[in-house]
């Protein structure tokens, strides 16, 4: 081991015993930042400029459809040239000028009855399915009050992260969708196959949450009018976390790996034996991967190597 | 996990899901970093959260030019030159020792100086000018390279490289009093 090596790993002991003994990225952080994420996606969607101090353009994607994109000030390489923001300015005058159309339609619908001497005091008189022009959360909560199964938000329906159900006019992108689940059975049931699950949790944890996501759930939600059920592979990962009485946590994922997405082949860590399969350990993230089948598995939190590589060898093989 | 890390091209294209896993993967050194600058948990979290919302935002225009994980750190330590006022990455650094006194109570800072007093090499490095312990944690700790440094602090590799240099050489003088043989 060379001199540098040396202060390298004394270096990393040191700050990690000391300095940072405390300083853990945990799942509260993780919860946090969903949040976030997702709240400044329902206020894009509702147009309300973001309290981050950040320029917010809108962007053509390659498919056409409309994508929101943040610049900051570090954004260096990674910024689109200037002529690509002279498009976006352009593009996002025409957008203000579709919402604004918009809502003089609206306008025009409610004050309509008015105009004709209704006596009801303006009251809504649509029928539900009519008055979907407006944001998505608007949207969505109408129709939840019309009784609309694919925007209610009760236990059983998925949240969309980035925006609230708006039937036949959302965005046709796909979308990561998370639901929470009753357990482990109905887990399986929407990831489509049998769940292989560990059967040793450490003493002092137990099971909090099940929830699973998928990225595309919007398309198989708008439009049909139909009530949504687990059906095979309506869900591609799942989380499973884990929690103990003084606040310490640690999460399982479960990923059917998709297109683009990292495969055993390339990850890096150390190696790590998991009583037939292979896993690799990352300090850094204090993180364990391996692959069952054609699953990954993923294991974080407050656990330590040891009880990691415990947790994953009794996974069910 | 080192610098190299996994590879852009790597995670999923869709931003929630890549969001998950650069969590999982930069999560913990991204927080300890924003934490080394500030000296504050509570500041900390908040740039942390911060950079992944600008990542999950920028991720679909991310090209992969640096390092995913060049990438989160230039932010990181962007923002968290922003939180402590500073106009430009060629300003200095906060000596981060002196903000936890400003910012922490007296038996955190206590303690926290108390873990720091037992240690061998880093009890030194934070004893040292500001630019040289910023340097040693990023190229020790972080295990970036003197070209990372330079691309992450906006300053030429070879003025990374002598103060890296320099900060060896104060920090081996200071280990050489107190008698300890690497």
């Amino acid at each position: 081991m060379t001199d540098d090596q040396h202060l390298r790993r004394k270096f990393r002991e040191e700050a990690d015993d000391s300095l940072f003994l405390e300083i853990r990225f945990d799942e509260r952080l993780k919860e946090s930042i969903r949040a976030r994420v997702q709240a400044e996606d329902d206020r894009m969607r509702k147009g309300v400029r973001s309290p981050v101090k950040t320029l917010v353009t809108t962007e053509s994607r390659q498919d056409g459809t409309w994508a929101a994109r943040i610049g900051t000030p570090e954004s260096g390489a990674a910024d689109a040239p200037r002529s690509d923001r002279r498009k976006s300015l352009r593009r996002r005058w025409a957008y203000g000028l579709g919402t604004v159309a918009s809502l003089v339609i609206v306008a025009a619908l409610t004050f309509t009855p008015w105009m004709d001497g209704d006596d009801t005091g303006g009251a809504m008189t649509a029928q539900p399915g009519e008055m979907m022009i407006g944001s998505g959360a608007e949207s969505a909560a109408a129709a939840q009050e019309a009784g609309d199964p694919l925007s209610a938000t009760e236990s059983g329906a998925f949240e969309v992260m980035s925006g609230a159900a708006t039937g036949p006019s959302a965005d046709p992108d796909g979308e990561t969708a998370v639901q929470v689940l009753s357990g482990p059975e109905e887990a399986a049931a929407w990831f489509g196959e049998p769940l292989p699950l560990p059967s040793y949790v450490p003493e002092g944890y137990r099971l909090e949450r099940v929830s699973a996501a998928h990225e595309a759930a919007q398309e198989s939600m708008s439009g049909t009018g139909q009530q949504i059920e687990p059906t095979e592979a309506l869900a591609d990962a799942m989380h499973i976390l884990y929690v103990s009485d003084n606040g310490d946590s640690y999460e399982l994922t479960i990923r059917r790996p998709g297109h683009g997405q990292a495969t055993g082949g390339t990850w890096s860590g150390e190696k790590v034996e998991l009583d037939g399969a292979t896993g690799y350990w990352q300090p850094g993230s204090g993180s364990l991967r391996w692959m069952m089948g054609h699953l990954e598995y993923q294991l974080t939190g407050s656990l330590d190597r040891d009880e990691m590589i415990r947790v994953a060898a009794s996974v069910d093989r | 996990m080192g610098l190299a890390g996994r590879k852009w091209r790597h995670y999923p294209e869709e931003p929630s899901s890549a969001l998950e896993e650069l969590m999982n993967d930069y999560g913990q050194d991204l927080l300890r970093t924003a934490y080394f600058y500030l000296g504050d948990r509570h500041l900390a979290e908040d740039v942390c959260q911060e950079v992944f919302l600008r990542v999950y935002r920028k991720w679909s225009t991310f090209r992969g030019e640096s390092s995913v994980k060049t990438w989160l750190m230039t932010i990181t330590i962007n923002l968290c030159r922003d939180k402590l006022g500073m106009k430009s990455n060629r300003e200095e650094p906060v000596d981060p020792v002196l903000l936890k006194q400003a910012s922490q109570s007296r038996s955190a800072e206590d303690e926290m100086l108390r873990r720091l007093s037992r240690t061998t090499i880093l009890k030194h490095v934070m004893k040292l000018p500001a630019q040289y312990h910023e340097v040693l944690y990023l190229y020790y700790y972080l295990e970036m390279s003197t070209r990372e440094i330079a691309q992450l602090t906006d300053s030429p590799e070879g003025t990374v490289r002598a103060r890296l240099h320099r900060a060896r050489e104060l920090l081996s003088d200071c280990l050489q009093e107190e008698g300890w043989h690497r």
